[in-house]
Formats: C-alpha cells, sequence, structure tokens
C-alpha cells in the first residue's frame, strides 16, 4: 500500500486520540473559568472582610479611632466603603496614610458604624474626615440621634477636613452606632457628587472637674472619667 | 480558482461591511451624546469626557482665538511654561472653530471622523495578521471590549435579585472598579473618547504598521526610497500628534528589525527618513520640556509597592485581564505567534509596560498597553476561532464562555456609555457660558488672567484667555513645578502687601474673583473692589481690570 492509501486509515487510528485531546484543552479551560470566577468573586465581593475591623477598635494615644477599625454594620444599599491609600493625596496626612471611603453613593444613602465599646455617658464626637471636588454633604448620627451635618465639598483637591465637631452624645455601653448619612451635595460640587471619607473619630469625655481643656480622651473600653 | 478569489473577496467585504456597519453606528450614536447643550448649560456624556476635555478646549482656544506667531509662546494653563502637548488634535479643532465653527462641532467632527477611520484601519489590519475576515472582524469586537471581570460583581447581584434594569443601565463602571483594584478601563471609555490625541494617533500608528507590514513580507520588493522616505512622515506627525504612539511605533519597528534583519538596509533608511524630521520636530517642540526625563524603572505597574495596593501581580493581572493574557499565552504558542514580530510586540510593550513608569501618572501607562492590547488581541481571536472550529460541541461552549468572559465587562461599558440621560455631567452652566463669551469681547487673546485653578474654570476653558496656572492635577501630570506659582497667586488674590508687585511681575491684565478663588486661595474682594475696576460683574463671579503699572513688564 502506498503512503496515500494509509492516510485515511491513520487518521481513523488519531481521531479518538483528537478528541480526547480537544476535550482535555476544553476541560481545562473550564477549570480555568471555574476557578478563576471564584478567585474573582472572592476579591470583589469581599471588599470589606479585606478590612475587616478589630473585634475591638482602641483609640490611639492621641485618642483616634481610626476609621477603618470601625466594623461595618449596615448600608442602605450596596455601594463600595473602602480603605483607600492617600500617600498619593498631595493635599496633607491621613492617619496610617488611608482614610476609609464610600462610592457609588447617591443622596439619602448611608453607612452605620459600630463605635468602640465605651464606658456609658456623655462624650463630644469629633470627626476626621476628607473633602474633595466630587464629595457631598453629610450628616452624622449617633444611636440614631441626628448631630450636625459637614459639607465635604473642597476645590483645592483631596485634603483633610481636620477636626470637626458633631457635638456630644450620649453613648450607652457596646452598642452604639455612627451613621454617616449623604444629604446633599455642595453646588460647586463635582459628579459624582455624593462621595465621603472618614479617616477617624475621637471621642471625649467632659472632665468631671474644671480646669485643663475640659476633656479627656476616651482610652477604648478602657477610658474612665479623671 | 477564479471563484476562490471571488469567494475571498465576497467573505473580506462582508466581514468588513459588518464591522463598518456595526462600530460606525456605535461610534455615530456614541459620539453624537458626548458633548450636548441642555437648557442649563454644555454637558459631557460621559465621565472621562468631562474631566478631560476642559484641557483640550483651553488648548484648542489657542488655535481658535491667538495669533498664529502666539499659538506657541506659553503653556495655555501655565503661564511661562513651555507648550510642550501633542497638539495636531486640539489644533485642527481650534483652527475649525476659527473658521467659525461651532465649540461643539468642531470637538466632535473630527474625533467622529478619526473615530469611523479607526475602525476601518483596524479591521484591515487585524485581517492582514489573521487572513481570515471573520476572526479579523472578532479581534476588532475584542479590541473595542476590553475589561476585566468586573461583570461578576453585577452577575453575582443579579443572581440575587434579577433585574432587567440592571442590564439596561448597569449600576456602576465595571471596568473601573478601584476599590478592588481594577484598573485597565475600556479603552473606549478611558482612551479613545476623552483623549483625543491618541484617537488621532491610532489611525496614524496603524496606517503605518498596515504598510510596513505589507512592505517586509514582500521582502520589500518595488518599494522604492522615494515611499519609504514618504511613509517616515507618519512617525515624524505622531511625534506631535500623540507621542506614546509613536514611542509604540519605534518598540515594533526595533522588533520588526531584528526579525527581518535580511532587509536591514530598508528598515535603516526607513528608520533614517522617520527619525530626521521626528528628532527635528522634538527639538521643536518639547526642548526643555523633560519629555522622556519621567521614564523610570517602576516593576509591576499598579502594584508596585509605591502605589500600596496590597495585591499580587497575579491576582492583579487575573482580576484586570481576565482570561485574555492565558488565551493570548497558549496561542502565542500554540499558533507559534512568537514568530510574528507585531505579536511579540505586543508582548513587549506589555511587559514593558509592567517594569517602566512612562509618565508622573504611572496610570498613563495604559496610553502604551493600548497598544499592547491592539496586537494581543491578534492571537486572542486567532484562539477563540480554533475552539469555535473544533467539531466537539463542548469546545464551541468553552469558546462561548470565553469570549464572554473576556468582553462582558466592556461590553457592559459600552452600554452604559450610550446612556447619556443618566450619565452626563455638566461642564459649565449658561450663565458661565455667557460670562465667557462677554469676557471674550473685552479681552485680549493674550491677556493674562488671575484666577483659581479650578478644574473646570471658564476662563481657560471657554474664554480661551491665557491664565497663570491652571488645574494642578494636569500640571503634575506634566511633571511642571507649579509650587511658586501657586503661592504666587495666593498672594495676589488674598491682597497680601506684594500683591500689586506680583500682579505688575506677571503683568495680570484681569483678575477673576468667584466662588473658587475665595474658598481656595482666600481671594480678598474687598481689596480688589477699593483698588481695581469691576468691569463684569454676573453669574457669580467678578472680572477686574488690572491697571498695569506704566513701564512694567510681563515675566
Amino acid at each position: 500500500m502506498t503512503e496515500r492509501e494509509n492516510e485515511p486509515a491513520n487518521a481513523e487510528r488519531a481521531e479518538p486520540y483528537a478528541r480526547i485531546l480537544d476535550l482535555t484543552e476544553a476541560g481545562l479551560w473550564i477549570v480555568l473559568l471555574v476557578v478563576g470566577v471564584l478567585v474573582a468573586l472572592a476579591v470583589i465581593r469581599d471588599g470589606e472582610t479585606r478590612h475587616r475591623p478589630s473585634p475591638s477598635a482602641k483609640p490611639a494615644p492621641g485618642g483616634l479611632i481610626e476609621a477603618e477599625d470601625l466594623q461595618v454594620i449596615s448600608k442602605s444599599r450596596d455601594f463600595s466603603f473602602w480603605e483607600q491609600d492617600s500617600s498619593g493625596f498631595t493635599g496633607g496626612y491621613w492617619s496610617k496614610n488611608s482614610h476609609m471611603f464610600a462610592h457609588g453613593t447617591q443622596q439619602g444613602d448611608w453607612i452605620e458604624l459600630r463605635l468602640p465599646e465605651l464606658e456609658p455617658g456623655r462624650y463630644s464626637l469629633q470627626l476626621f474626615m476628607t473633602k474633595a471636588a466630587d464629595y457631598g454633604i453629610v450628616a452624622v448620627f449617633v444611636n440614631n440621634t441626628r448631630l450636625e451635618a459637614f459639607d465635604l465639598w473642597s476645590g483645592r483637591g483631596v485634603v483633610p477636613s481636620g477636626k470637626l465637631d458633631a457635638g456630644e452624645v450620649e453613648l450607652v455601653g457596646r452598642k452604639n452606632t455612627l451613621r454617616l448619612a449623604v444629604e446633599g451635595k455642595n453646588p460647586n460640587a463635582a459628579p459624582p457628587y455624593y462621595q465621603f471619607g472618614i479617616d477617624g473619630i475621637r471621642l471625649r469625655k467632659p472632665r468631671s472637674v474644671s480646669g485643663g481643656d475640659g476633656e479627656s480622651d476616651a482610652e477604648g473600653t478602657s477610658a474612665e472619667p479623671e | 480558482m477564479i471563484t476562490d478569489e471571488a469567494t475571498k473577496r465576497r467573505g473580506f467585504v462582508r466581514a468588513f461591511a459588518a464591522t463598518l456597519a456595526f462600530w460606525w453606528l456605535y461610534f455615530g450614536l456614541l459620539w453624537s451624546r458626548m458633548l450636548v447643550e441642555r437648557s442649563d448649560g454644555l454637558y459631557a456624556g460621559w465621565r472621562t469626557v468631562w474631566a478631560d476635555w476642559v484641557v483640550h478646549f483651553a488648548y484648542a482656544n489657542v488655535f481658535a482665538y491667538r495669533r498664529i506667531g502666539e499659538w506657541f509662546s506659553t503653556n495655555p494653563i501655565f503661564f511661562g511654561g513651555g507648550f510642550n502637548y501633542p497638539f495636531v488634535a486640539d489644533g485642527l479643532s481650534g483652527l475649525l472653530m476659527r473658521a467659525g465653527m461651532e465649540r461643539i462641532g468642531a470637538f466632535l467632527l473630527p474625533s467622529v471622523v478619526a473615530s469611523l477611520i479607526l475602525v476601518a484601519l483596524l479591521f484591515i489590519f487585524y485581517e492582514s495578521l489573521l487572513r481570515s475576515p471573520k476572526i479579523a472582524l472578532l479581534a476588532c469586537a475584542l479590541f473595542f471590549t476590553n475589561g476585566g471581570v468586573g461583570f461578576l460583581d453585577l452577575a453575582a447581584e443579579l443572581a440575587r435579585e434579577p433585574a432587567l434594569s440592571a442590564l439596561l443601565l448597569p449600576p456602576r463602571e465595571y471596568t473601573y472598579f478601584p476599590e478592588q483594584h481594577i484598573w485597565w478601563i475600556n479603552i473606549v471609555s478611558s482612551e479613545l473618547l476623552p483623549q483625543r490625541a491618541l484617537l488621532f494617533g491610532m489611525p496614524l500608528g496603524l496606517t503605518a504598521l498596515i504598510l510596513l507590514r505589507r512592505y517586509a513580507e514582500s521582502g520589500f520588493e518595488g518599494v522604492s526610497r522615494a515611499r519609504l522616505a514618504a511613509l517616515g512622515a507618519i512617525p515624524a506627525a505622531l511625534v506631535i500628534t500623540h507621542m506614546h504612539s509613536f514611542l509604540a511605533l519605534v518598540v515594533l519597528c526595533g522588533i520588526y528589525l531584528l526579525y527581518n534583519r535580511r532587509n536591514y538596509p530598508q528598515w535603516l533608511f526607513f528608520a533614517a527618513a522617520a527619525g530626521v524630521p521626528s528628532l527635528a520636530l522634538f527639538a521643536l517642540f518639547y526642548a526643555g520640556s523633560g519629555a522622556g526625563g519621567f521614564i523610570e524603572w517602576y516593576p509591576g505597574w499598579l502594584t508596585h509597592p509605591g502605589q500600596r495596593r496590597d495585591i499580587s501581580l497575579w491576582l492583579f493581572l487575573w482580576l484586570n485581564w481576565g482570561t485574555f493574557l492565558p488565551l493570548a499565552a497558549v496561542s502565542l504558542i500554540r499558533f507559534r505567534y512568537y514568530r510574528d514580530p507585531l505579536v511579540i510586540g505586543g508582548v513587549v510593550l506589555f511587559v514593558l509596560c509592567f517594569l517602566f513608569r512612562f509618565q508622573p501618572n504611572v496610570w498613563d501607562n495604559t496610553k502604551l498597553l493600548t497598544w499592547s492590547h491592539l496586537l494581543l488581541c491578534v492571537p486572542v481571536a486567532r484562539y477563540l476561532a480554533h475552539l469555535w472550529s473544533k467539531p466537539a460541541p463542548i469546545s464551541r461552549c468553552v469558546a462561548a464562555a470565553l469570549l464572554i468572559f473576556t468582553t462582558a465587562s466592556g461590553s457592559l461599558e459600552l452600554l452604559r456609555m450610550t446612556r447619556t440621560e443618566a450619565v452626563a455631567h455638566r461642564m459649565w452652566s449658561r450663565d458661565e457660558i455667557a460670562l465667557a463669551e462677554a469676557f471674550r469681547e473685552i479681552s485680549e487673546p493674550t491677556s493674562l488672567v488671575l484666577c483659581s485653578d479650578y478644574h473646570h474654570h471658564w476662563v481657560p476653558g471657554l474664554s480661551g484667555r491665557q491664565v497663570l496656572l491652571g488645574y494642578r492635577g494636569w500640571l503634575a501630570s506634566y511633571g511642571l513645578d507649579y509650587g511658586p506659582v501657586e503661592r504666587d497667586i495666593r498672594s495676589m488674590l488674598g491682597g497680601g502687601p506684594d500683591a500689586e508687585a506680583l500682579m505688575a511681575q506677571y503683568g495680570v491684565d484681569f483678575a477673576v474673583i468667584g466662588n473658587f478663588e475665595r474658598r481656595d486661595f482666600n481671594a480678598n474682594e474687598s481689596y480688589f473692589d477699593q483698588r481695581h475696576e469691576l468691569i463684569l460683574d454676573q453669574a457669580n463671579y467678578k472680572v477686574y481690570s488690572i491697571q498695569r503699572q506704566p513701564g512694567s513688564d510681563r515675566l
């Protein structure tokens, strides 16, 4: 038999192997897709858990409680609230070079954060927020009591807000909540208008005796009035 | 044989027509919505156009309003600095405005034409590499629908709560998902729409590649030196049209020369024909700008430790490119694309972007990654077609799944971009437009204006008058040191003790005080009220005429 006459027989013999190779190739791609989808979903749908706060947020020596350490309890809907690196911002300094950034927010959106466990009593609340051209007006609530609203718009790029006094609050043991709600926007705000960022908070207990600055820093669960 | 040729030609014409019909329709629809006047002002149809076109307006204004000899005298958004931006696209729009065309038409018309030419050239380029019109059609689709795996977020949402509305108007951008490290934004969204220089540079670069490929394949048979010399005009034109496309072309031609060494005399002649005018134009327009000095070793691109993103390179690649890179890698080996200099060029450009920073803003490496993506679509399309052509049904299913996975995020973005009724952003109000026109009437084309650097300030964007300092974000991305000027502006607007001396020193003709001057630079309105003549007071802005001291000259 000539070589040419052998070809169909060779092709017939090769066909099963070709099919096996095809199936293997397809199978490998399926495995890649399945594993890849799982990995991607684990990352994409887990933005907040990657920065899961420690169970009990503790203030730093200066009394600042990092926003990154406050546990997210709930949100009005599924917008992003994530730890954004601030080292690229040239408008100032943020504690630990990052802040928590709310992205994809609309007017009326809110996020509720768990405050650290503190001695029950009255505290003054200070917030350290971020301002930017596309940030909105954010109202602050503690345990569902509305305190102040802050316009976080800035035409000077991304800048730290500095200390913002939200007023005095009554804290009640373990289940204190801080809610940040987007109430509106500055007329000069740029799209998407309603974002906001928070670097941290400070809770200070008024001193029981007169003198000094009249307040003391809360030191986590061990905070005691002087 | 004749029938074969006719069939081939018919196949080419059909695929070409289908590509043109779909993408021309898409771009026609998209551009018609990108810059629109509404009752309350001028709107940009998409976020990136809103952000980037302000500076393009400022550049085009130079060509529209200034005398020819003054076009390149200073940077339109940084007084005293050189005008070192590749100006062709904005220059063309400016000249159309000078000829009497409305701003919107002058900007949209060249963009539409460039997009249509790009689509046609892209198809011809892919067809010449793939030798298959159908696969070229697929490659074009792959090119325009890049994006990562962000669509899975929507898929998970829909699985939890099905909603048709989310498919008609995707709730967010899925190729720009920074909190999940997705930064490989869809090319139409982040490159072709906002970056006018790139939109004009790509057709030029593609023309050069198509012709060079044809010449090299024929061994430069019958290609005269005059023709090669004429072809050298394209890279030279890229120097003033889009510098990143020029860089990409240099890299690709270098690799082609290595693969095609036997024709080195022709390649060297072409290099000389392109190099001499390119260097001349570079010296003319960029000398002293520091262009090229930004390049630095920066392994990892956006995963570089300096970016503090806390993500591994491999995970970053997967999130941003999904199956695109594995498909390209497998195809490179399976179809021996390592023997194709242009595909290898795509790989080299990709690697370079992950090793070096080419501009102060590291994200700008995407301008080169766009070229890499364009070239790597070739092996990806080839491999998908190969899987589709297999007899086993499972192979077809896998090919379809891979295609969907590779293009889903980009397709959602293309859809979202057309929904301008929901995603458009106002650039300027009607009052600001009227104010800019009034101000243009009473000022000279070279008048120097003291105002804030607000991103959307109407002075540089609409009136076309020279400002001391434009938006600092742009200046930082060009690597310019604006600190001293910023301090002087603060002093002048604040009415400090040296305000008058500084205004005389710079030669300020007008001062503008509005919300941004008050809030960003603590402008002292009463100071200007007392000392300078108020000539315009509308739309919450006050414009003062600054009387220059006799004998004072500009810096």
